[in-house]
């Protein structure tokens, strides 16, 4: 055999990936970098069009025929219903500000995890058929038509950006890049795209009252486990009601909140706190969520869940509505209900009936977020507080994406915490608050299946809790959104391992002293408590 | 370290700053261009954690490799950098395959020092030798990586299953 090459050539190895061009909208499929998409009868339940089985990794992903009048008309309509689309579209000059601020392009590298340029994705396609020099001069004026190649390039990229809209605060124009991503979306789910995870948890969540699919009863049961334990460590029975007319205040959250760890001790926190302070609240089994995985679908989706809240506050009769703590749901209250559903005029401002506090910031949702309202019992000195029953944790933040940039919320979560814990501990300034960065599986992509890009995009974040935990041993990455405490342990686990998650009131009930509770030597998971009130 | 190491390790020391930003630049080509100049320019940590990790791994598996560091702190350092490799998509060739470079810079850099037959040859032999060592560590931990990654899924999904389970009180809760 002759061999023609030198040693040398023969090892020859590249390692450099080939330069491609953004323009190329070619993706690789493959386990782990893809969320499932959904099924049939969850596409059904929701109206989404095209139900069929198919997978990202199929050749043909069995798009309708006319699939691209779809797609052109799709857009045409939002761009006349909503200008901010029409100036998103024209006014980015790519200047490069957002390139690395997006959490998924730092953990990725990929540069079209780059907010502008993965937003470009639908520019290029609005260029090419909605501008005039776009038509005539296609790629030299950055238009690229619309091929099978860039639908599936869609479905890739947009469903890697989690809406956290970090990039938004960086833009000198204001684009926010989580509407182009919804946007995105929306033209994706005509074409019958996209994931289960989203359209299983919506569609629950209209038949049952919730995403996780908890029937009435057994949402019921859930809660009565929780009571037991609340119980077994204070002595003190509470007694939550369910769908009681009549009642103050209606009170949601999200289901993550009585249905896994670490999130079911926020909500004995939730319950603990309100037993203390005699809150007149009901629950209801119907409005047994406070997510809103329409956010991430669709507006039609994301009104009906909105509107199923207001529903149940009108027919129980209640005054107000109190919200946990959760995310997405905040986002959607504060941005889009009162031009969706609102105003809720059949409520009443939301006071407080412990302090008197006139909470003039929800006068049109009439919602108030759970921290807004303890913030408002601690600065009026309504709580006996115990911190040192936290003194096992060292604490650090994560300002949930939507509260911090959908709400500006970042006092009164470090206010409460300030009262409740004596080892709280900020991560790096431009991590936090506005600037937060997202856990990265928010906007409905938090399956398991998609852990491996789940991982990368939570980098950015986890590399800012390894700093606080290298620097003053932090143990508890504590925050106010139920998909974080879903999303962060694994994340933790991953990148820093020994840092555990919470919710914000589970911290609230540990240093909570109640009336007529035993002596505490225990905190809401069982753990020892080391400095509490027995060593006084 | 062995006595022949020596002339190597003061020519590695001498050069250290040369050779780190020489290898840095070998690890950020595994990107894309508009990525690698993010990757270089900004410096800090918490708006580079790719960045700042790769940089701050290869500076440690430096000192080790000049006999500065121990074996266990480099291995640290090594497991910083994969980690984020078993997250990005690579084979475990990819993974590992920027060690590979500083073999490549230190002989193209030493010139003829290191060629064979030269006095430097037998140092560069050992220093080759840790080299391979942490590229088959490098394996190892890009398995683990991997390994773990897909122990976090199953119990992501044992967890919820578990709970579901348990609300319809076919198990015990212990």
């Amino acid at each position: 055999m002759k061999i023609d090459k030198k040693p040398a050539e023969m090892i020859k190895i590249d390692y450099c990936p080939s330069g491609k061009n953004w323009m190329d909208p070619l993706v690789e499929f493959k386990k782990g970098n893809y969320l499932y998409p959904s099924k049939p009868d969850s596409m059904d339940a929701l109206g989404i069009p095209n139900p069929r089985k198919w997978s990202p990794e199929d050749d043909d992903w069995q798009l309708p025929e006319n699939w691209q009048e779809i797609i052109f008309e799709g857009l045409r309509d939002r761009l006349d219903r909503y200008r901010s689309l029409k100036i998103f579209m024209d006014c980015c000059v790519r200047c490069g500000a957002c390139a690395d601020k997006c959490h998924f392009f730092l953990g990725s590298g990929d540069p079209k995890n780059m907010p502008f340029l993965r937003a470009e994705l639908l520019r290029s396609i609005y260029r090419r058929e909605f501008t005039k020099a776009g038509k005539i001069l296609g790629k030299l004026a950055g238009g690229r038509d619309l091929t099978p190649a860039v639908v599936k390039e869609w479905f890739y990229y947009f469903f890697q950006c989690s809406e956290c809209r970090r990039c938004s605060v960086f833009c000198p124009f204001g684009i926010d890049t989580a509407e182009i991503t919804m946007v995105a979306r929306e033209l994706l789910a005509l074409l019958g795209i996209t994931i289960e995870w989203i359209t299983g948890p919506a569609s629950n969540c209209f038949k049952v009252g919730n995403h996780v699919g908890i029937k009435p009863h057994a949402f019921v049961d859930s809660v009565d486990m929780l009571v037991d334990d609340i119980e077994t460590l204070t002595g003190i029975r509470v007694e939550p009601t369910f769908n009681r007319k009549g009642a103050e205040v209606l009170f949601i959250t999200p289901s993550g909140d009585f249905f896994a760890e670490p999130g079911i001790y926020t909500f004995m926190g939730y319950l603990m706190l309100f037993h203390q302070i005699g809150l007149d609240y009901t629950f209801s089994t119907y409005a047994s969520e406070g997510g809103n995985f329409g956010l991430f679908l669709n507006h039609d989706v994301m009104k009906g869940l909105n509107a199923k809240m207001y529903a149940e506050a009108k027919r129980l009769g209640v005054k107000w509505i109190l919200g946990g703590e959760c995310g997405h749901m905040w986002r959607v209250v504060n941005q889009y209900m009162d031009t969706m559903n609102g105003p809720a005029d059949f409520l009443e401002v939301p006071v407080s009936p412990i302090t008197g506090t006139r909470f003039e910031n929800a006068r049109s949702t009439k919602m108030v977020h759970i921290t807004e309202f303890t913030a408002d019992l601690i600065k009026h000195d309504k709580l006996v507080l115990d911190p040192r029953r936290n003194d096992n944790y060292k604490v650090t933040f994560h300002d949930s994406c939507n509260p911090a940039r959908a709400m500006g919320l970042f006092e009164e979560p470090r206010y409460i915490l300030n009262h409740v814990c004596n080892n709280f501990h900020e991560m790096p300034e431009n991590t936090i608050r506005e600037k937060t960065f997202c856990c990265g599986s928010g906007s409905g992509l938090n399956a398991d299946e998609f852990m491996e890009t789940r991982l990368r995009g939570g980098m950015p974040r986890a590399n800012a809790v390894k700093y606080v935990k290298d620097k003053h041993g932090v143990n508890l990455l504590s925050c106010i959104c139920a998909l974080d405490r879903a999303a962060f342990p694994p994340l933790m686990h991953y990148w820093v391992p020994g840092v555990e998650v919470s919710g914000l009131h589970e911290l609230v009930a540990n240093a909570l002293v109640m009336d007529g509770e035993k002596e505490r030597t225990e905190n809401l998971r069982g753990e020892s408590i080391e400095n509490g009130e027995g060593g006084e | 370290m062995k006595k022949t190491d020596a002339d190597l390790i003061a020519y590695l020391r001498e050069n250290r700053e040369n050779l780190t930003s020489q290898w840095f630049e070998r690890v950020l080509a595994d990107y894309p261009p508009e990525t690698a100049r993010i990757l270089r320019g900004e410096k800090d940590p918490m708006a580079n954690p790719l960045g700042s990790t790769t940089l701050a791994g290869i500076s440690g598996l430096l000192d080790y490799l000049m006999a500065s560091a121990s074996r266990e702190a480099a291995l640290n350092h090594l497991t910083a950098i994969i980690r984020v490799h078993a997250i990005q998509d690579r084979l475990p060739s990819q993974a590992v395959s920027f060690l590979t470079g500083i073999k490549k810079i230190v002989l193209e850099g030493g010139q003829k020092k290191f060629r064979d037959g030269d006095p430097f040859w037998p140092d560069y032999l050992l220093f080759a030798e840790r080299v391979d060592d942490l590229i088959l560590a490098a394996l190892d931990i890009f398995m683990q990586s991997r390994e773990q990654i897909y122990q976090l899924r199953v119990d992501e999904a044992k967890s919820s299953l578990f709970t579901l389970l348990q609300r319809k009180n076919l198990i015990q809760a212990e």
